[in-house]
C-alpha cells in the first residue's frame, strides 16, 4: 500500500486506529472479559506501536504488531489479581434482542465460562481464530509459537471446551 | 477475504466442528456488546508534542540497547523498538498528559441487533421500492422510500419499480421501463404477480431482477411469504432459469446491500446536525462516513459507526454538524486489507 509509506507515526496512528482500534478493543475483552481494561491495553498497544512506526512502517506489520501488544498486553493485566475484582458489570443480555435473545444469550454465556476456564494459551488460540478468523500461520506469529503448538492448542482447546460443555460441572 | 493475516484457503483447524461453531457465535455475540469508547485523543496525548527522552530518534539511534534497558528497568514499558512488544501494565500511563482514558465501565448495551425487517414500516401513505446497484459483490438491492399515490401498497411499489427511476441515481431497476402490472392478487402467504414484460438479460442479472420484485412485494405485504410471477398470465420465459414455482425471498446477504444509506435521502434538505441513518451490515460491525461537499474530493467531515456483523445486518447511526451547503455522503465498509471502501452507497443532501 504505497500511501502509507508517506506516513508519520501520527498519521499511522490516526489510520489504523479508525479502521482496527474496535476489534483490538474486542479481542481484549474476549481474553480479559472486562472491557474497560481490554480498553486501556488497546490504548497501551496504540502508543507503542506509534513509538514503533519508524521501523514497522507497514500497515499490515502494524496491526500484526497491535495483535501481539493486545494479546501480550491482556495476558499481563490478567496477572494482574485486581482483574477479578475488577469485572464490568455484563451489559443485560435480555436488552440486547427482542426474539430469540435470552435463549441464546444463556448459550453463549456457557460457551464463554468454559473458555474461562482453558489455559491461556488454548484460549488466546481459539480467540485468534473464532473470533478474528487468523489463519494458523498469523496465529502462530502473534503469539510467537509453532505452527505445530498453534494446532495442539487449538485441538486441546477445543476437545476441552466440549467436554465442558456436555458435562457442565 | 482479505490478507491481513486472516483466512483465505482453509488450513487445518476445524470449522464445521459443532463446538467451534458455538464458540463461533459467543464469540461474535460478545464482542457485539463491546463498544468502545473513542479514544484517539488520549492516545494521541500520550504520543504527541513533547516526546519523553527516551523516544527522540538519536537516543533510539545510538543508544537503542541501553534505553530498552533502562526502560524495562524503571517498569515504564513506553517503547518502540522491538518485535515482541510488551504492553504495559493497563492503568501505567506513562507519559500521559492529557485527560485520563475514559474507559467503558457503564457501557451502554449494544443497540439495535435487530434481526428482522429492517426499521420501521414505511411512513403511512408511503412505499418500498428496491433498486439495484453494481457492487465488487455483484448486483445488489437497495431501497427506497417512495410516496403511494393512492393504490394498494403492493401495486403502489411496482408500478414505482418499473416506471420511475429511482431517486439515488446510482440505483438503476433492472426491468424494462414499459413493463406494467397486469394483475395482482394474494392468495394466502402466496402473492401472483402477472407483469406485461421481463427483462432479456444474464442470469445473474435475471435473478437479481427476480429478487428486486420479490423483495418489493413482500416489502410492502408483510404476509405474503412468496411470490408467483407470471408474465402475460405465462411463466416467465427465462432462458435461464425455471420459475414456475413461487418464488421465496433469497438470503440477505446473498442479494442485499451490504450498507444502505437511510437518511438523509437523496436530494433531502435537512437541518444541522445531520442525522445519518442506515442499515447494514460490516466486517466488525463497523461502517465508515465520509462527508464532501459537492463536487469536491476533500473530505470535510468523517467518523464510524456501528452496523451489523457476521451476518447480522442492524441499524446504524451517527450525526454531523455541517455548514449549510451541498453535501455528499458516503458510507463504506473499509476493506480491512487496503483501506478501500467496499459496499459504498451515497447520498447528496443539502443542509439549509
Amino acid at each position: 500500500m504505497d500511501a502509507a509509506r508517506g506516513w508519520d507515526a501520527d498519521d499511522a496512528v490516526t489510520q489504523i486506529y479508525a479502521a482496527h482500534y474496535r476489534s483490538l478493543v474486542r479481542l481484549g475483552a474476549l481474553l480479559l472479559r472486562d472491557t474497560a481494561l481490554a480498553e486501556e491495553v488497546a490504548q497501551d498497544a496504540f502508543v507503542s506501536m506509534h513509538g514503533a512506526w519508524r521501523r514497522l512502517r507497514d500497515p499490515d506489520k502494524a496491526l500484526a504488531y497491535l495483535r501481539r501488544s493486545v494479546v501480550n498486553g491482556a495476558r499481563s493485566a490478567q496477572r494482574h489479581a485486581v482483574v477479578a475484582a475488577k469485572h464490568a458489570p455484563r451489559p443485560d443480555p435480555s436488552a440486547a434482542s427482542a426474539e430469540q435473545g435470552a435463549l441464546l444469550a444463556l448459550e453463549h454465556a456457557e460457551v464463554l465460562t468454559a473458555l474461562r476456564t482453558l489455559p491461556d494459551r488454548q484460549r488466546e488460540v481459539l480467540v485468534l481464530r473464532y473470533y478474528l478468523d487468523l489463519s494458523e500461520v498469523t496465529i502462530a506469529d502473534t503469539l510467537g509459537i509453532s505452527r505445530g503448538a498453534v494446532k495442539s492448542h487449538a485441538s486441546r482447546g477445543l476437545a476441552a471446551l466440549r467436554t465442558a460443555l456436555e458435562d457442565p460441572a | 477475504m482479505s490478507d491481513d493475516g486472516r483466512r483465505d484457503v482453509p488450513d487445518s483447524m476445524p470449522d464445521d466442528d459443532p463446538t467451534a461453531a458455538r464458540l463461533r457465535a459467543a464469540l461474535t455475540a460478545e464482542a457485539a456488546m463491546v463498544q468502545p469508547d473513542d479514544s484517539l485523543s488520549s492516545i494521541r496525548d500520550r504520543t504527541g508534542g513533547d516526546r519523553p527522552w527516551w523516544q527522540r530518534p538519536a537516543v533510539l539511534a545510538t543508544a537503542a540497547a541501553v534505553v530498552l534497558g533502562l526502560v524495562v528497568g524503571s517498569g515504564i514499558a513506553l517503547l518502540g523498538g522491538d518485535d515482541d512488544p510488551t504492553v504495559a501494565t493497563p492503568g501505567g500511563k506513562g507519559t500521559a498528559t492529557g485527560p485520563e482514558t475514559t474507559s467503558g465501565a457503564e457501557e451502554s448495551p449494544s443497540p439495535s441487533e435487530a434481526t428482522g425487517t429492517p426499521t420501521a414500516p414505511a411512513v403511512e401513505g408511503n412505499v418500498y421500492v428496491y433498486y439495484v446497484m453494481d457492487q465488487d459483490n455483484g448486483m445488489r438491492l437497495y431501497r427506497e422510500e417512495r410516496p403511494n399515490p393512492g393504490m394498494d401498497p403492493v401495486t403502489a411499489a411496482l408500478s414505482t419499480m418499473f416506471t420511475q427511476p429511482a431517486l439515488d441515481p446510482d440505483y438503476d431497476s433492472t426491468w424494462p421501463r414499459s413493463t406494467g402490472i397486469v394483475g395482482y392478487s394474494v392468495d394466502g402467504e402466496t402473492a401472483t404477480v402477472d407483469v406485461s414484460d421481463f427483462p432479456e438479460v444474464g442470469a445473474s442479472a435475471e435473478d437479481i431482477a427476480v429478487q428486486q420484485l420479490v423483495y418489493t412485494v413482500t416489502a410492502n405485504d408483510t404476509s405474503v411469504k412468496r411470490v408467483r410471477l407470471l408474465v402475460n398470465g405465462k411463466t416467465p420465459p427465462s432462458g435461464h432459469q425455471d420459475w414456475s414455482e413461487p418464488i421465496e425471498r433469497s438470503p440477505r446477504m446473498d442479494v442485499q446491500g451490504l450498507i444502505w444509506l437511510l437518511g438523509p435521502t437523496e436530494g433531502e434538505t435537512v437541518s444541522s446536525p445531520v442525522q445519518i441513518t442506515g442499515y447494514g451490515t460490516a466486517f466488525e460491525a463497523t461502517v465508515s462516513w465520509e462527508v464532501r461537499r459537492q463536487g469536491s474530493d476533500e473530505v470535510v467531515a468523517e467518523g464510524f459507526t456501528d452496523a451489523g456483523a457476521n451476518g447480522e445486518f442492524a441499524d446504524f447511526s451517527d450525526s454531523v454538524e455541517l455548514d449549510p451547503g451541498t453535501y455528499e455522503l458516503r458510507a463504506f465498509e473499509s476493506s480491512a486489507e487496503d483501506g478501500r471502501p467496499l459496499n459504498t452507497d451515497s447520498k447528496v443532501f443539502t443542509v439549509g
